[in-house]
């Protein structure tokens, strides 16, 4: 039989239900309302960023400090110390944005180097586009540098990219061996990121790619990023190396080298894929490109020194450098 | 019976990747869309010539290439595609013969180190 109550006890019952949601839900911690009240400060871990934060200079300070960033940025917010740092590099501030862009709800505060030269970089970077600023920030006397990401091949952000570079650099964009070089080394490389950054996640993984141009040195830099498996942790990579051990290539940076020599075989299995990092490659040893470097989980090579060694660390992702000449 | 095809004026000026679900321009859309039917065309008639013009483009990468003109190796015959095809190219004169590598080595299925 039902009971009859009165309206008076119904919104009694009914405040007294909401309140023990409201209750267990802060007590799982699972309520947005924690992390917006106003009572409560989110604390903040201090970094010292790495005085040389260049991949291509100092790749294990680097990796390490990128591995604390993820760790701590789960628990707390991060305080970066800039302060200190003498040297800053465009494929560094192309892996900083590529890695806080793939953590989510990062927040980070942070100051200014002493050092006028790497100040002018990080303003000029495009890295304070990705966090609060409480005050106004001085301008960089440098180029700006210009940076674009997606998840998909995008063949215009590839040429903005190379007349952005070669118009901060020269002055005016004209087509060349290297320009044509640098087009095909970034759409190759958007390539590879949609069809195997993403290891076993349904999702395609998203690239950063920057370019700066150097007036000084006249040449363009050039930074490409993705925050995937990397090279060595791919699905198909994983029975590759098994194979690679019976035939006495053991370590990762020996990989590479078959990789890039056209040794190893697609992902796909099909014989007409995979000629994208060999045509890099080619792209270095004829010249149109310039000091390339790759970096992949525990692999760092530099082409140019025909240097391919492991690291103590591991970089999350895949990051290649180069730079252009006119 | 010619056919010009200049892809940087007819097609883009930025080639893109391998295949359409990639990104825009790829060499899978340029295929469809002016190779193929452009080869069936003159493949019927007697001296009939496809020439295609590279120059005047951004760049291109491996993929673009080896899906348009591979990919038509794939549907007819290497030696027909070969046979039918003029490849020009003033401004990078090795893509004329690493194009004809991926029409030639079209059908070969397994890797070979």
């Amino acid at each position: 039989m039902k009971r009859l109550i009165t309206e008076r006890r119904w919104k009694e019952h009914l405040l007294r239900r909401q309140n023990s949601q409201l209750a267990r839900k802060n007590r799982s911690g699972s309520s947005a309302y924690i992390t917006t009240s106003p009572r409560r400060k989110r604390r903040y871990e201090e970094f010292r960023v790495p005085s040389q934060f260049s991949i291509i200079k100092n790749p294990e300070e680097m990796n390490r400090f990128f591995q604390k960033l993820r760790l701590y940025s789960r628990v707390s917010g991060i305080k970066l110390d800039w302060q200190n740092v003498t040297f800053i590099s465009p494929e560094a501030i192309a892996a900083f944005i590529a890695t806080m862009e793939s953590i989510k709800g990062i927040e980070v505060q942070g100051n200014l180097p002493y050092n006028q030269d790497a100040r002018d970089t990080l303003l000029c970077s495009g890295f304070f586009e990705h966090v609060h600023n409480t005050v106004p920030l001085p301008t960089g006397r440098t180029g700006k540098i210009l940076k674009r990401g997606s998840k998909r091949v995008e063949p215009r952000s590839a040429l903005e990219l190379i007349e952005c570079g070669a118009k901060q650099a020269f002055g005016t964009m004209n087509r060349s061996h290297s320009t044509r070089a640098a087009y095909k080394t970034l759409i190759e490389l958007m390539n590879n990121t949609h069809n195997h950054a993403a290891g076993k996640k349904p999702d395609t993984e998203k690239w950063w790619a920057t370019s700066f141009g150097n007036s000084s040195r006249k040449i363009v830099c050039y930074s490409f990023v993705d925050t995937g498996v990397g090279i060595f942790r791919s699905v198909k990579m994983r029975s590759l190396q098994r194979i690679f051990k019976m035939i006495g290539i053991t370590s990762n940076a020996e990989i590479m080298q078959e990789i890039l020599n056209g040794r190893v075989e697609s992902s796909t299995g099909l014989a007409y894929r995979g000629k994208g990092l060999p045509a890099i490659y080619k792209a270095a040893c004829n010249g149109d490109i310039k000091s390339l470097y790759i970096v992949s989980n525990n692999m760092f090579a530099d082409i140019d020194r025909s240097l391919f060694v492991g690291m103590t660390t591991s970089f999350e992702g895949t990051l290649y450098y180069w730079e252009s000449e006119e | 019976m010619t056919i010009h095809l200049n892809i940087a004026k007819q097609f883009s000026e930025t080639p893109g990747p391998r295949y359409c679900e990639e990104g825009e321009f790829s060499g899978e859309q340029f295929r469809n869309e002016l190779l193929e039917p452009a080869f069936a065309k003159v493949r019927d008639s007697t001296n009939g010539k496809v020439i295609v013009d590279f120059d005047g483009t951004a760049g291109y990468a491996t993929s673009f290439l080896e899906e348009a003109f591979g990919g038509l190796a794939r549907i007819y015959e290497p030696s027909k595609v070969i046979k039918y095809i003029e490849l020009v190219c003033t401004e990078e004169p090795g893509l004329v013969e690493e194009v004809g590598n991926y029409i030639k080595n079209a059908r070969i299925k397994k890797f070979s180190r």
